[in-house]
């Protein structure tokens, strides 16, 4: 009889009793560390998409193929339709144009007098990439490109389909990128109504219409108002279009996506730097920024 | 019993390894979505038929490891908080494995798949409640079962003919 008391097939169930319960607290354990932040092996998780976003792009083309197939039936089915709808509106369109040269014109005069920064704030740059996996479950909406570091993605970067907004960069691999996208449950963007620039954040609800929150009071908000991004807190550039606002009925709002208009092939990043806060700044970069302000202020006063 | 004498070390911990590797082969399907019309899907249980046929002759141990690293790339892979789909695995394998090895033929096996998926997504369902903080969309979920049920018999079919190219093995027998 041997001296532990027990036999060998007892003992060896204990012990996998015991792996089976390590391993399930070590997940506990790592849903609850990580269900704010995922940042935990984040290594890992580059390593990961970066592997994933190569065989992505090999399995997914038959799938944005049969996509393709849906779409185009759809769009020949409706075409006499949307001909009749387009007809009418470029013809609508059309009187507008001249108002729109007019004010053009008359815009970059005023900014010429008051000698104004009458730059855009859009890159004139843009990173082409592709969409090779788009993960819309139930508990996350992100997307995996096949560009990342090794074409200058960086993590804030705004990424855009031909409609609009799709969403921004979260992790950047070697030769991948994660986006996540705007309906996401944590993504946050601060826009604004462009007819009444009224500034509000679109949060994320893991649904194809996120909402509008902290709406700013007094402002005018309307079913079919276009929302862009507002530029505010320097993240996103200013003007990227996102989509319309629809009126629930307990007159919260909401917005339907310009980007879920059609699957999402191709995109474009917008290499934007976001706006530095000066504080953070190293007081070299300061010192130096202050001298050449001085300098141009000496010299429009010389002029 | 014979099945423990016939089968080495090392092969029960080979066939872990098969079913890791199987599994994140089957993970990448599992990324794809969908857009058909408004409606859009995917196939998000689709690796959970890895743990349903899981070899019988497998290293208990190491299945336990190898099914808890598949959840965790299934988990980095799909952008997920980690632990999540590990933790689903992890639970549905060690209920599975007292489940008799009776069932025969497609039906059961899809239905006994069916079960195991919706086992499952109760699991998901309250980690992601959970993890989340609110209710995931129940409707996704289902929409995905669906999905994944649907396209469950190719992999029945590629089961089987990897049985047949492979031969008949008492040992080598997977926990239908």
């Amino acid at each position: 009889m041997s001296n532990s008391g027990y036999n060998r097939p007892q003992r060896r169930r204990n012990y996998r009793r015991g792996i089976a319960i390590s391993l399930i607290l070590i997940c506990i354990i790592m849903l609850l560390a990580d269900r704010q932040q995922k940042s935990m092996l984040a290594t890992g998780r580059l390593t990961t998409d970066d592997v994933s976003s190569k065989i992505m792009g090999f399995i997914a083309t038959p799938i944005r193929g049969a996509e393709a197939l849906f779409d185009n039936a759809d769009s020949r089915r409706n075409a006499y339709a949307e001909n009749v709808v387009l007809k009418a509106e470029v013809e609508r369109l059309q009187s507008f144009e001249n108002k729109v040269l007019d004010m053009e014109m008359r815009v970059k005069r005023f900014e010429e007098m008051l000698t104004m920064d009458n730059s855009s704030d859009l890159p004139e740059t843009k990173i082409i990439g592709r969409a090779v996996s788009e993960s819309k479950g139930p508990f996350v909406h992100s997307a995996l490109i096949n560009v990342g570091r090794n074409k200058y993605v960086q993590v804030g970067n705004a990424v855009m389909t031909s409609d609009g907004l799709y969403g921004h960069i979260v992790s950047t691999g070697m030769a991948s990128s994660r986006v996540l996208l705007l309906n996401d449950l944590s993504s946050r963007i601060s826009v604004m109504s462009q007819r009444s620039q009224g500034r509000a954040i679109l949060v994320g609800n893991n649904t194809n219409s996120p909402k509008l929150a902290y709406v700013s009071q007094g402002t005018d908000w309307q079913a079919g108002d276009r929302v862009i991004t507002s530029g505010d807190g320097g993240v996103l550039p200013r003007g990227l279009q996102i989509g319309t606002i629809v009126v629930e009925q307990d007159n919260s709002f909401r917005v339907d996506l310009f980007y879920l208009r059609k699957p999402v092939d191709w995109v474009w990043i917008y290499p934007f730097t976001p706006i530095p806060v000066p504080d953070e700044l190293p007081l070299e970069v300061q010192s130096d920024q202050e001298n050449s302000t001085q300098e141009a202020v000496v010299q429009k006063a010389s002029e | 019993m014979i099945q423990k004498k016939t089968v080495s070390q090392v092969q029960s911990i080979s066939l872990s390894l098969q079913g890791l590797v199987i599994g994140i082969i089957l993970v990448f399907p599992a990324l794809l979505s969908m857009d058909i019309g408004r409606v859009n899907f995917g196939f998000s249980f689709l690796p959970i038929a890895v743990i349903y046929y899981w070899p019988r002759a497998a290293s208990y141990t190491w299945s336990l490891l190898c099914v808890f690293l598949l959840g965790l790339f299934y988990d980095m892979a799909s952008a997920n908080t980690l632990g999540m789909w590990a933790l689903a695995f992890l639970v549905l394998f060690i209920v599975l494995d007292g489940v008799p090895t009776v069932k025969k033929g497609f039906g059961r096996t899809i239905a006994g798949f069916t079960l195991s998926l919706l086992f499952c997504l109760i699991i998901v369902l309250l980690i992601g409640w959970i993890s989340m903080g609110k209710l995931p969309p129940v409707g996704t979920l289902l929409l995905n079962a669906i999905a994944s049920v649907v396209i469950f018999p190719v992999i029945y079919w590629a089961y089987n003919v990897f049985n047949i190219i492979r031969g008949p093995s008492e040992a080598f027998g997977v926990r239908e």
